[in-house]
């Protein structure tokens, strides 16, 4: 996790909402997200995570409510929020009948960054080799670092990442949650998407759910356990036999006393709850 | 507005389509086309026929045959060493009548004699064929010394201008078949290569991650620049591979200057509502043909409202204005309405463009 803290906020959300017709994609959502924090959005499909990052990237007009972005409207002052922001598609989308330098040289030059970023970047997603080569021969993993060096092209301020590891393997998702980390470090805020529980509770420092468009819980992964997850502890006997109790049951609690008074119990093992539970809890089906 | 922006797209895409089998295709297609009409059709606004000779003595009648049809075709004349040799090259069509002229033929006309004439005629004779047998009687009688027995005069009129007949007869079926071609290729990059590049960018979503950082007014700046370098790199290699030149280059260029940039406008409009290249493939054939048939109806002998309707399409003025350059003369007149004709579609392709451009933002 990044060292945020400066309480600064540099995304500010007040009662943003996109509707389609009768369908409320994102309905009167807020929050604010500080400078260099790294904040992730979870949700089910169709819950609003991409409507709210096309919103805060100004490439969605809201029905209602304001974002701003380093205190710049991303409707009104969107030509000054462009500069300062990034994001990594959900989608693979680069050009593919070019190489992976040319990729980068083209993005380089429409956001106006030094020649020398090009292979600045490549060297840092491990891509200097391939550099040369067409996109299209690229795997997955490599296409998706590519990705997310296009997207640091301009050290965005706010780094925008939707279903960065979607499809990857672990040791290709592994890479790239280590450039997100890298990329926080050194003071940049970053805001993703995902469906993965463990690579938000891994990375994030805060963590918002969304269902059926809008925000149910926010807070730090470990709040959200303590609050909403199941405190548990499985408890194995001198008969072999072994026991699941739940700390919040008065009942398990005198069990479990039972047991240590008559000295039965060889092993206890306490489990904090996931961020998973937590999300069952609060969306009342698993991701 | 960016320029860097622009053309570091506009770069882009230029290597892009270098590396785009489809647009490849969609460039050299009316190129070969161009070609194939180019080897098709000739030059000469008259038609040719070949006559073969076979003859033991010198004689006048070939050089008078040329004489007499020189009016209505181009005689060239082949002589043989003997019959069989003359007979094959009818029957293999290498020439359209031969002629077997006996010893003496001239002399013997002039000394009232009746000497044979051998006619060899393939199956089924060519108009010129026919023509340099039926012509026989009249030359030889000539030959004989014999007065005609009437003095005909020849008038012929000239095509009505403003006609496709005056357009072949003055420029001839070559140029004007390359002219159709070089239509039919700035078509094909306003139906096909350009918005082939925009539904891509926007299908694979490329375009989202352009807009991120350039305005869509930047995006389409850097498309049209695409397509009119397309279009402006393309027909000068269709005219030095069919060696046509305009008699009036500046005419040319500009009727095709303008045609580019209204069809571009165009190409941006079909890009812009298409999402998918399914989608493009159905709908780029079907654009097609209203753009390519009102250029080859100009001229033609077609109902008055059919002539009405194809006269406000702007490639039926491309046509008109290239007819005018290709012969040096204004054949269509009024180029100024072919002028204010194309400009209005740049000004409605453009327009919607940007009406379309304006929408989208505001979604």
């Amino acid at each position: 996790m990044s060292a945020y803290g400066s309480g600064r906020a540099i995304i500010e959300v007040d009662g943003l909402s996109k509707h389609y017709g009768e369908l409320r994609a994102v309905d009167d959502i807020s929050f604010s997200v500080a400078d260099g924090e790294i904040l992730g959005l979870l949700g089910h499909n169709g819950a609003g995570k991409t409507t709210t990052i096309r919103m805060l990237t100004g490439r969605a007009r809201p029905t209602s409510g304001r974002a701003l972005i380093a205190g710049h409207d991303v409707v009104h002052e969107r030509e000054r929020v462009k500069p300062l922001i990034n994001l990594v598609f959900e989608e693979q989308n680069l050009y593919e009948r070019q190489s992976g330098r040319e990729n980068l040289e083209l993005f380089v030059k429409l956001y106006g960054a030094p020649p020398a970023r090009v292979p600045e970047l490549l060297e840092r997603v491990g891509l200097t080799d391939a550099a040369s080569r067409r996109v299209r021969t690229y795997s997955s993993g490599m296409k998706q670092r590519l990705l997310i060096a296009r997207a640091l092209v301009n050290d965005p301020r706010v780094l925008f990442l939707d279903e960065p590891t979607k499809g990857l393997d672990p040791s290709s998702a592994r890479e790239v949650r280590s450039i997100i980390r890298e990329h926080a470090s050194a003071g940049a805020t970053v805001f993703l998407t995902t469906h993965y529980m463990e690579e938000a509770d891994e990375l994030c420092d805060r963590v918002a759910f969304l269902a059926a468009g809008r925000i149910v819980a926010l807070d730090t992964p470990r709040e959200l356990k303590l609050r909403y997850g199941e405190r548990a502890a499985t408890v194995l006997l001198r008969d072999r036999s072994e026991h699941r109790l739940r700390l919040d049951d008065c009942g398990d609690a005198a069990r479990l006393e039972s047991w240590m008074t008559a000295g039965d119990v060889l092993t206890v093992h306490s489990h904090e709850g996931t961020l998973e539970d937590v999300f069952v809890n609060l969306a009342g089906r698993p991701l | 507005m960016s320029l860097v922006r622009v053309n570091a797209i506009y770069r882009k895409d230029l290597r892009d389509a270098l590396r785009d089998s489809r647009l490849i295709v969609a460039l050299l297609m009316p190129l070969l086309i161009g070609l194939l009409y180019s080897f098709m059709f000739k030059d000469d606004t008259k038609p040719a026929a070949r006559l073969g000779v076979v003859a033991s003595t010198s004689t006048q009648l070939p050089a008078a045959l040329q004489a007499a049809t020189k009016a209505a075709m181009q005689l060239k004349v082949q002589t043989y060493a003997d019959q069989a040799a003359l007979t094959r090259q009818v029957r293999d069509k290498k020439v359209d009548v031969g002629l077997v002229i006996p010893a003496g033929f001239d002399s013997a006309l002039k000394n009232g004699a009746s000497p044979q004439l051998m006619v060899i005629l393939p199956a089924s004779p060519s108009f010129g064929g026919d023509y340099v047998a039926a012509m026989l009687d009249k030359v030889t009688q000539s030959l004989a010394g014999q007065v005609p027995a009437a003095t005909v005069a020849r008038v012929t009129l000239p095509a009505k201008a403003g006609t496709a007949d005056s357009a072949f007869a003055e420029v001839g079926a070559r140029k004007i078949f390359v002219l159709v071609a070089v239509i039919l290729m700035l078509a094909m990059i306003a139906v096909y290569a350009l918005p082939a590049v925009l539904t891509e960018e926007t299908e694979k979503r490329t375009m989202e991650a352009l807009t991120l950082i350039a305005s869509d007014a930047e995006v389409i700046a850097a498309k049209s620049l695409f397509g009119l370098t397309y279009c402006v790199i393309s027909v000068p290699i269709m005219l030095a591979i069919t060696r046509v030149i305009p008699e009036n280059v500046a005419l040319f260029a500009v009727d095709i200057v303008l045609t580019s940039i209204t069809l571009v406008g165009l190409g941006l409009l079909l890009g812009g509502l298409m999402k998918t290249q399914t989608q493009l493939n159905t709908w780029s054939t079907v654009a097609l043909i209203p753009m390519i048939v009102p250029a080859i109806i100009v001229g033609l002998p077609v109902p008055g409202w059919v002539e009405t309707i194809a006269s406000v399409i702007p490639t039926a003025q491309t046509m008109r204005l290239g007819v005018n350059a290709l012969s040096g003369r204004p054949l269509f007149g009024a180029e100024w309405l072919s002028v204010a004709i194309i400009l209005a579609w740049a000004v409605v392709g453009y327009g919607l463009v940007w009406w379309r451009l304006t929408r989208q933002e505001a979604a």
